[in-house]
């Protein structure tokens, strides 16, 4: 009797109990880290989420809006500041239709980013497309590195 | 970056799908999108926010009663530095439990702004049938 006990041994739902503790732990220690850079990062937690990236020539915003229409997004720019407005308006439903889920968000939201470099407003573009708005803002031609020339004497 | 901002819709943030430490499909994250799902009189109807997925990229799978929704996500092309990062990009991926009673021939689904909408009609109510009894 003692020798199959010991065979089974408590080893083997030990080793369980901590592997999913652990799985637990990092998981913890992922979403405590994650929201810390960013915060870091300015994330202000305001729908819609922003993506900024910027180029030589260009900074990009990104947004995803699925089930947004373009007619019920406005998009306009004062000096360096962007405003984003707009509204998730829901599709047509039946009456009488009985609810499983319901996860998806509808609403109206407005944001506005201050943006990074000056920017050209004539020559701003967007887009919408499958759910992702994406702003191409070109740079003034004052925000723009320039390359200077060194003259060795 | 100072932030001047009205809120109203509250943010959803995205659902990373827990693939344990030893799976990946790919590189990129993955994501269960938020979903309604509905039944009316005719039917089922599910609807799954997808941003960023073409119908192409776009899977309906239905086998043994499940029905997987998966949704690949091209990330952009690098359009350059990072300034802000507030959400990932990446694909999508859900699983549900369907009934006997979906007419699985009759599924449809669509893409369209980044919403599939996948519908599932109930199958027609068996027809009464009378069974003549012969007496002998």
């Amino acid at each position: 009797m003692t020798i199959f006990r010991k065979v089974q041994g408590p080893g083997f739902w030990d080793f369980l109990e901590f592997n999913r503790m652990r799985n637990q732990m990092d998981k913890l220690w992922k979403a405590a880290v994650g929201k810390v850079e960013r915060f870091k990062d300015g994330y202000a937690g305001v729908f819609p989420l922003i993506n900024i990236h910027e180029t030589d020539d260009n900074i990009t915003l990104t947004a995803e809006l699925p089930g947004v229409k373009v007619e019920d997004l406005e998009l306009s720019i004062k000096s360096d500041t962007l405003s984003l407005k707009g509204e998730k308006k829901v599709d047509e439903r039946p009456a009488e239709a009985n609810f499983f889920r319901q996860e998806r968000i509808f609403g109206s939201f407005r944001r506005s980013i201050t943006l990074p470099a000056k920017i050209d407003p004539d020559k701003a573009e967007a887009k919408l497309k499958n759910g992702i708005i994406i702003i191409t803002l070109p740079k003034a031609a004052e925000a723009k590195a320039h390359q200077v020339s060194i003259k060795s004497e | 970056m100072a932030e001047t901002d009205d809120k109203h819709i509250s943010v959803q943030e995205k659902n990373p799908v827990d693939l344990g430490s030893t799976e990946t499909i790919s590189g990129s994250p993955t994501f269960y999108p938020p979903i309604d799902i509905w039944e009316d009189e005719k039917g089922l109807t599910i609807e799954a926010e997808v941003p960023g997925a073409e119908g192409n990229g776009v899977s309906v799978d239905l086998k043994d009663k499940i029905l997987t929704i998966v949704g690949k996500v091209t990330p952009p092309e690098e359009p350059g530095k990072v300034i802000k990062e507030e959400f990932e990009v990446g694909d999508f991926y859900r699983q549900f439990t369907v009934s006997d009673l979906i007419d699985q021939e009759g599924i449809t689904a669509k893409v369209k702004d980044g919403v599939l909408v996948i519908y599932l009609p109930k199958q027609a109510p068996a027809e009464p049938r009378k069974i003549n009894v012969v007496s002998e």
